[in-house]
């Protein structure tokens, strides 16, 4: 094939880019005509000049504690799987914790009985008689001179309790074999702000499930999930349903979410408590909010949400087995989250869930039906009206539609 | 041959840890941010199944980089293309004061070229020139074909060439540098 003097070929020759077999046919017309030869010099001359202008010459450097936290980061697993080994206490141990908690609680009732707060609804029964009237925590928020904290109504699952003391605490402790969770992510809540559909739509056509990132195209969606607890103006809320992917395991959504919208974006302490003994493992399956590398619990985006989707495996029964502790501007609000598993699951919830699972299919392939997917978007947008999640939604039924189309093609 | 994962990931470390950050500099303006998003590309790669990045490890980190620095533009709405002067400033930056002192010129005058140029044209040429990836490389990261690689970058530096003060490329072969 001829060249000419504009052909890329040329350029690609200078740069060795080309086969043998292209630079064959370029040599050869180098050769045989003295302006390739010219135009080539001047393209090597360009290139030349580029390179030493533009290749780095002081070298850049992450620093150590950046690369620490890289090889941290590495050293948990990708399933940032935390096992608690919490059966080897003894019989005694046991006993004691028991006791302990036993006399944490009488203490805690005690002081609640004081301050006029709400039994949580996982306890009621035992002091029924004493709580019985009591008003909601609000109001001994203000009449203790505790921070603004209120309770909302909650899922069923997750007891809407608040405690915004240490005296309050104590009235639904965990156990001794307390663990926080700090573990740093890279996963990402792969939701949308407002996907650039053609690019999507280019990328599923190449097929190139592997090098699909949906959170690079995609921001969050606002997870509007009803304050369970609300401090300075940020809401807190859990949801504990089940996991799809596998049936012996929970899944825990946190949302923390800033309710003001006052331009201002808070800055928060939020913390997830775990109670070893009924936990066997949890992992932080995705996060919507993420800085660096790690879900962001230290502020919140003014007006918007922050939703971590956590999978658990707890002990087969209805106690609390983990608490979000919050502190804003110095105050503190403590969200225990309990064990029992609601019948019905909140929109919010569903959203996260089925957004996860696409999430892991467009990981690999095989670990999701994508037309199971497919039907579960379906049903959410006949009910989900919130603008983003309805784009994350329909992410999944145009991946159905593409793959229909290439199977046709086939 | 690297063996275990951790090895694997300081080696690409030591190669291309500072041409990252280079990289996502001319996006993100912003050293301090272009070393938390090469801080998440890395982890992000010990994360991954090393067998299956070890073979194109230079083109998925440049990739993973190059979504991750546009990922944060698009949410901030910044407009990506650089500005002249911020691309001289990038590059300068990166340099030692003694070649600094002998390049600015020059520099400046390469830049005021690029900063001409299309965006998409500006971008392989610095992927190829600045961060010295292959066309097949320039093609992963930025998805475009090998072909249009080619085209772009013909392209570009054609037109650059027509921007450039003619006497630059007489007076300051590679070889003066």
């Amino acid at each position: 094939m001829k060249i000419t003097q504009n052909d890329p070929r040329l350029t690609a020759y200078a740069l060795g880019e080309l086969s043998d077999a292209e630079s064959a046919v370029v040599k050869e017309a180098i050769e045989s005509d003295s302006s390739f030869a010219a135009e080539l010099g001047t393209i090597q001359d360009l290139a030349g000049l580029l390179s030493s202008s533009l290749a780095s010459g002081e070298a850049l450097s992450l620093g150590d504690e950046r690369r620490e936290e890289i090889f941290q980061s590495g050293k948990r697993p990708d399933t940032e799987v935390i096992l608690i080994e919490n059966r080897r206490r003894s019989r005694f141990q046991s006993f004691a914790a028991i006791a302990g908690v036993a006399a944490v609680v009488c203490v805690g009732f005690f002081f609640l009985s004081k301050l006029n707060v709400d039994a949580p609804a996982g306890v009621s029964g035992l002091v029924e008689n004493d709580l019985s009237d009591q008003k909601p925590a609000s109001r001994a928020s203000a009449s203790s001179g505790a921070p603004d904290v209120k309770v909302g109504e909650g899922s069923s699952s997750v007891s809407p309790e608040v405690v915004a003391q240490e005296n309050w605490k104590a009235a639904y402790p965990l156990s001794d074999e307390l663990i926080t969770v700090t573990q740093r992510t890279s996963a990402r809540m792969p939701v949308v702000g407002k996907v650039d559909l053609p690019i999507f739509q280019r990328n599923l056509e190449v097929g190139i499930q592997s090098t699909l990132r949906i959170e690079e195209f995609v921001n969050s969606p606002q997870y509007r999930s009803k304050s369970q607890v609300e401090l300075e103006g940020v809401s807190v809320s859990a949801e504990l349903g089940a996991c799809p992917w596998a049936s012996e395991k929970r899944l825990v959504m946190i949302v923390l979410r800033d309710l003001k919208a006052d331009g201002i974006s808070p800055q928060i302490d939020a913390r997830l408590l775990l109670d070893a003994p009924n936990i066997t493992s949890i992992k932080l399956v995705a996060s919507s909010t993420v800085r660096g590398n790690q879900p962001e619990f230290h502020t919140l985006p003014d007006g918007q949400s922050n939703a971590l989707l956590y999978e658990v495996e707890i002990e087969p029964r209805e106690d609390r087995f983990a608490a979000v502790d919050l502190m804003v501007n110095d105050r503190s609000a403590y969200l225990p989250i309990m064990g029992g598993v609601p019948s019905e699951s909140t929109s919010e919830f569903r959203i996260a869930v089925v957004l996860a699972r696409f999430a892991k299919w467009h990981a690999d392939s095989t670990s999701e039906n994508l037309f199971e997917l497919e039907q579960a978007a379906r049903i959410l947008l006949t009910e989900v009206t919130e603008e983003q999640a309805r784009y994350a939604l329909d992410l999944i039924l145009i991946s159905v539609e593409k793959m229909k189309v290439e199977k046709a093609k086939r | 041959m690297v063996t275990t994962r951790e090895e694997f990931v300081k080696e690409a470390l030591k190669q291309y840890e500072s041409s990252l950050i280079g990289y996502a500099v001319t996006y993100l303006h912003d050293v301090d941010r272009a070393r938390d998003v090469v801080q998440d590309t890395f982890i992000r790669l010990y994360q991954q199944d090393v067998e299956k990045v070890r073979e194109g490890v230079k083109a998925w980190l440049f990739t993973v980089c190059r979504n991750r620095s546009l990922d944060i533009l698009r949410k901030e709405k910044r407009v990506v293309a650089l500005k002249e002067e911020k691309l001289a400033q990038v590059a300068t930056t990166r340099r030692s004061p003694a070649e600094r002192i002998d390049i600015e010129e020059r520099l400046n005058q390469v830049h005021e070229g690029l900063a001409k140029l299309s965006e998409n044209q500006r971008e392989v040429i610095l992927l190829k020139f600045e961060q010295g990836l292959s066309y097949q490389e320039i093609a992963e990261v930025t998805n475009l074909s090998e072909g249009n690689v080619g085209f772009l970058l013909h392209n570009g530096l054609k037109r650059l060439r027509g921007f450039l003060p003619k006497d630059l490329l007489q007076n300051l072969s590679p070889q003066s540098v």
